[in-house]
């Protein structure tokens, strides 16, 4: 059987004439939405569905919040990967853009767009910041430790009073720049406020930090396919309609 | 580009459509003829990848209801089963078959053939710019010692693709490198899910080799830093099975039934305890969520679930040794 030439020949139905593969009506002339097989109204009925402005606020809305999803869930498995292996993986950026550009297309009901993009291209960037957050709070501490450390086994040695309150003023910074997030969550809610805020602007800091220090190379270029993944997926996808077009035979 | 109107009611075809709404005849019927007569002739001349790729065009023109396709996986089938017994393939080496002369013969076709292999990215400019930008980034990230062997590494990875696909006679490109990723080649369709299995795994297989050498290297000379190329080629290569994606682990699965992917998910289970290491047991992870994904099996392949099992109790070992 295998050996025998396919035939592409294919009779034609006995019964000819196009329908609507929506209302089933017959037609003498039919209009094509994404391979489709429509009549004008359905035809229209659908293009007005996907293309409509009204319900926008509510779209954005959506894509905003499953944008957000997917950021935070990306943003948990790239922290939970480095944090138990001391690696950043490429593969978990392109994962957390993926998933921010398919929250965002999804609550855009498949309509994506220039907006959804940005939108997208923010959440994606906030979204590497925010797992890379308490590992920069943990350097913040660790940075305060050691300059305690410093200023402790420097005190036997002789030094001017200038120079001590100079060591004590840089301890305190470094341990307020760490410690300041948990004292302001122990706070109540305006604590936790400024804390949220912190962490936006901290989250939104790391990664550009990174880039104009230029400490890595690969982890721009993981940046980078992280976003272009979540460009890419937010893209706008319009309906292709064409018509009308006349069916051979049928009564007009 | 869709003909304007169907040739046999005269019915206008909208861009797009592979079947008329009116008659229902296939509106590239007289195309796919002459696809299947030029697939047909490549197939009896053993050009079996251009016949390949003639079928898989074939199927972009046909509705997915259309009876021919399951024809035409047919005749794929059968395609594959004649890459697979090495038709129109290998070239056999001529030369006197027994004795010393015989080896030293074998040893200098063998260079004259697969060694032109090695060389072969070295050939193709956009692969050596790609390799060298690889090299420059991690070499100043890491050091370039530690960059190169990262870079040998990940090319025998891709060798073992690029020497697979020759075996099939399919088209392969040179190795592409992409700085956080990995390389990639591209190639021409394959004829069926085991062939791709095949040459899938032919990657970490050959990396696992990679790695072994270094290996062993590393425990004859001392050198921390060849138990390091070891240890990281080995990760990777057991990160390219998980089944997702662009990885390769995806193609390896694919013929394989339910029961063949719960006995690889159990070699992943006994990789992670062998190697006893954060980050493997993280890629054993990601590997178990997601086979939960690929529900649908394949009609069985238990050929390659031996090799894909191997390959991967292999990694882990070496994982261990080189920690």
């Amino acid at each position: 059987m295998t050996d025998t030439p396919i035939s592409f020949d294919d009779a034609p139905a006995p019964t000819s004439g196009a329908s609507c593969s929506r209302c089933h009506r017959s037609l003498s002339s039919y209009w094509s939405l994404d391979g489709a097989v429509l009549c004008e109204s359905c035809a229209q009925a659908l293009r007005e569905e996907r293309t409509s402005g009204d319900g926008a606020v509510g779209r954005v809305g959506k894509a905003f919040g499953l944008g957000v999803g997917g950021m935070l869930v990306g943003a948990a498995v790239w922290y939970a990967v480095a944090r138990a292996t001391g690696w950043e993986i490429g593969y978990i950026a392109i994962l957390l853009g993926w998933l921010v550009g398919k929250g965002i297309h999804r609550g855009s009901e498949k309509r994506g767009g220039l907006g959804y993009q940005v939108m997208a291209i923010v959440l994606t960037y906030l979204g590497i910041g925010i797992a890379k957050v308490p590992f920069e709070i943990q350097a913040q501490i660790e940075a305060g430790r050691q300059s305690f450390d410093s200023v402790a086994v420097a005190e036997s040695a002789p030094r001017t009073e200038s120079e001590a309150r100079a060591q004590l003023a840089e301890l305190d910074s470094s341990l307020a720049a760490g410690k300041e997030l948990e004292d302001d969550a122990q706070g109540g809610i305006l604590g936790l406020a400024s804390a949220f805020g912190a962490v936006i602007l901290l989250a939104l800091m790391i990664p550009f930090h990174s880039i104009i220090g230029g400490q890595s190379v690969i982890g721009i270029l993981i940046y980078g396919f992280a976003i272009w993944q979540a460009w890419k997926v937010a893209a706008r996808t319009d309906p292709v309609l064409s018509g009308p077009h006349p069916v051979a035979g049928a009564p007009s | 580009m869709t003909p304007a109107v169907c040739v046999r009611c005269g019915t206008s075809l909208a861009p797009g459509l592979l079947r008329c709404p009116s008659c229902r005849v296939l509106v590239y019927a007289d195309g796919l003829a002459k696809i299947a007569a030029e697939a047909e002739q490549a197939a009896a001349e053993s050009r079996l990848a251009d016949a390949t790729h003639h079928w898989h065009v074939a199927l972009e023109l046909l509705p997915p209801d259309a009876p021919q396709r399951a024809q035409i996986d047919a005749k794929l089938h059968l395609l594959g089963e004649r890459m697979e017994r090495g038709e129109g393939g290998r070239t056999k080496p001529k030369g006197p078959s027994k004795g010393v002369w015989a080896g030293i013969v074998a040893a200098l076709l063998f260079l004259v053939t697969k060694g032109k292999l090695l060389l072969l990215a070295l050939l193709n400019g956009g692969a050596i710019l790609s390799m060298f930008a690889f090299l420059g980034i991690y070499w100043r990230a890491w050091g370039w010692v530690l960059a190169l062997g990262i870079l040998v590494s990940i090319y025998l990875h891709e060798l073992g693709h690029m020497f697979s696909l020759m075996f099939y006679r399919v088209p392969v490109s040179a190795p592409m490198f992409v700085p956080g990723f990995g390389a990639f080649v591209r190639h021409g369709v394959l004829p069926t899910p085991r062939i791709g299995a095949r040459v899938a795994l032919a990657g970490p297989a050959a990396g696992l080799g990679a790695a072994l050498l270094a290996l062993g290297i590393g425990k004859l000379t001392g050198g921390a830093y060849w138990s390091a190329i070891a240890h990281f080629g080995a990760v990777i290569n057991l990160g390219n099975l998980i089944p997702v994606w662009q990885l390769d682990g995806r193609k390896v699965i694919a013929p394989w039934t339910g029961v063949e992917r719960i006995l690889f998910a159990a070699a992943l289970v006994a990789t992670a305890a062998i190697a006893r290491d954060p980050l493997t047991t993280t890629v054993v992870v990601a590997a178990l969520v997601a086979l939960v994904f690929h529900r649908n099996g394949g009609a069985g392949d238990r050929r390659g679930l031996l090799q894909g099992v191997a390959v991967t109790l292999g990694l882990g070992v070496v994982i261990l040794l080189s920690a």
